[in-house]
């Protein structure tokens, strides 16, 4: 095969660029492949959900409120997609809580807490069995499915406290 | 504790050594956790004071944890512009430690299966890696790390999100699982794309194995999970490993495709691309990148003898730019990289 940009030398190199949707596929030479390498970008593009927080932040209000643990503010988390400490979670939760589900589909965590126990508050434990009850249905166990759709409404009703297994 | 980056040069990982699970198709797998302490502010927002504390801090309750105690120490301030890159070609850190290197820490376990991040994106990554497809070992190689730490360094936590990180994306369970792959079948296919608009649907994460720019150099992609709030750790885990499997099944099946539409055509690409490995007296990253993928792809499909995973696995590593200077001992030229490059690997492969 001769290389794709010269269309002298047999190609000896596959370059592969791959920008969102698209990609772009050439064979090279070796020599049409090292002036391409010199050419080829070294900086990163964002990764796919770093800017994710600039963007549903973009159309929200103008930033007044400054997180009393670091001073951010909303300008500063457009601009940085990033929060500047614990605190900011709560100063800016009413903001947070809407991309957080759209980004990972839940906004309440569900897994290891520190000193290794498991998540001892109720929504999380609602969030869980949530989950549980969909897996349960599509496997088409019915008689589990049951089991966790009361523990459900016993929580969701404001029943026992989570924490057990359904 | 060894802080010498030429001898770190001269490592390899216990996870190159290509005998994990699918260790023809998966290189590697990561786990990541991402820690920050309470009561500080993330590293981007803390004062060079409250860097220079976190770092003495997990730098202190680090070192007594069994694997770092034995391992690799690197303060990245102290390293050169042309050292740090090293950290980066081993997969040990990504470029944000890089770029601002003052009071960033990097701890790594004599094997270089364990290392510990401070004061990166947040105050702490923990991470672990296992050759092969192997989520659940990586895993749980991190939480232990994690639980070993316990309560001396208290966390950012909140009910109701988790683990409270400088990214929103990492918030929850801080955990990120990273394979790294060598799909040259899916690419000559043409399928590549399908497989990976796919895995982008299933809110997977798809980079190059450098992780930098855009450009996929031979055939090697990192994918990893995105959402990491809402599933417990082993539930992600267990998506990741069935979603990867389903990625390595693909790529078996375009070898055979490309087997049955074109054998001679793919032992030529193969052959060649050994050839220039066991002859070369220059060689660019690009071609080396693409030979070692194509003398790979060869040997899956059993068309060429078989140095090994761990032979490629390696090598893929040491033929990277600052692997050459570290171990020349000063700063080459490109042309004198292409010549330390071709002989690296005709060292290797001149005998196979």
């Amino acid at each position: 095969m001769k290389c794709h940009r010269c269309g002298q030398r047999e190609a000896s190199v596959h370059w592969l660029e791959i920008s969102g949707e698209t990609r772009h596929s050439v064979w090279l030479c070796g020599d049409c492949a090292a002036a391409g390498e010199r050419e080829a970008p070294s900086a990163s593009g964002p990764e796919p959900l770093v800017s994710f927080l600039g963007r549903g932040l973009a159309s929200g209000p103008a930033g007044r409120a400054a997180c009393p643990g670091c001073g951010t503010s909303l300008e500063d988390l457009r601009r940085d997609n990033r929060l500047g400490c614990a605190v900011c979670y709560a100063t800016f939760r009413t903001a947070l809580l809407p991309l957080l589900g759209r980004f990972h589909r839940h906004v309440s965590h569900v897994g290891k807490v520190p000193g290794g126990g498991r998540p001892a508050n109720r929504l999380a434990e609602i969030s869980r069995l949530r989950l549980a009850l969909a897996k349960a249905v599509a496997a088409e166990e019915f008689e589990r499915a049951a089991g966790l759709r009361d523990r459900l409404r016993e929580l969701e009703d404001g029943g026992p406290g989570a924490g057990g297994e359904a | 504790m060894n802080g010498c980056l030429g001898a770190l040069a001269a490592r390899d990982a216990a996870w190159l050594a290509g005998d994990g699970p699918h260790g023809d198709i998966v290189v590697a797998t990561r786990a990541r956790l991402a820690r920050n302490l309470a009561g500080l502010p993330f590293p981007h927002r803390a004062s060079a004071a409250a860097l220079a504390t976190v770092a003495a801090d997990l730098d202190r309750h680090l070192q007594r944890l069994p694997q770092f105690a034995q391992g690799w120490r690197f303060e990245l301030g102290a390293c050169s512009g042309r050292e740090r890159p090293l950290l980066r070609e081993k997969l040990l850190t990504g470029s944000e430690l890089l770029a601002t290197p003052q009071h960033r820490l990097l701890l790594a376990s004599a094997d270089l299966g364990a290392a510990a991040l401070v004061n990166g994106e947040d105050h702490l990554h923990l991470c672990a890696w296992r050759s092969g497809l192997a989520a659940g070992e990586a895993l749980a190689a991190a939480l232990a790390a994690d639980d070993a730490l316990g309560d001396a360094c208290a966390p950012a936590f909140s009910e109701e999100h988790g683990y409270l990180t400088a990214s929103p994306g990492n918030v929850g369970t801080g955990l990120r699982l990273t394979a790294v792959l060598h799909l040259p079948g899916l690419v000559m296919a043409d399928e590549i794309d399908k497989v990976l608009n796919a895995l982008r649907q299933l809110e997977f994460g798809v980079r190059g194995l450098t992780g930098e720019g855009r450009t996929v150099r031979g055939a090697l992609f990192r994918v990893g999970n995105l959402t990491t709030l809402g599933r417990d750790e082993n539930e992600i885990a267990e998506d990741f490993a069935g979603h990867v499997g389903k990625v390595i099944v693909h790529e078996r099946a375009a070898r055979d495709l490309l087997l049955g539409r074109d054998r001679r055509g793919l032992e030529d690409i193969a052959w060649r691309g050994l050839a220039s490995l066991r002859s070369a007296r220059l060689m660019t990253a690009q071609e080396a990148w693409d030979c070692l993928s194509h003398a790979r792809l060869g040997a899956g499909c059993g068309l060429l003898p078989n140095p090994g995973w761990d032979a490629f696995n390696r090598l893929l590593v040491r033929h990277q730019p600052a692997h050459l200077e570290v171990t020349a001992g000063r700063q080459l030229d490109g042309r004198e990289r292409s010549a330390a490059r071709a002989d690296l690997l005709r060292a290797h492969f001149a005998a196979s």
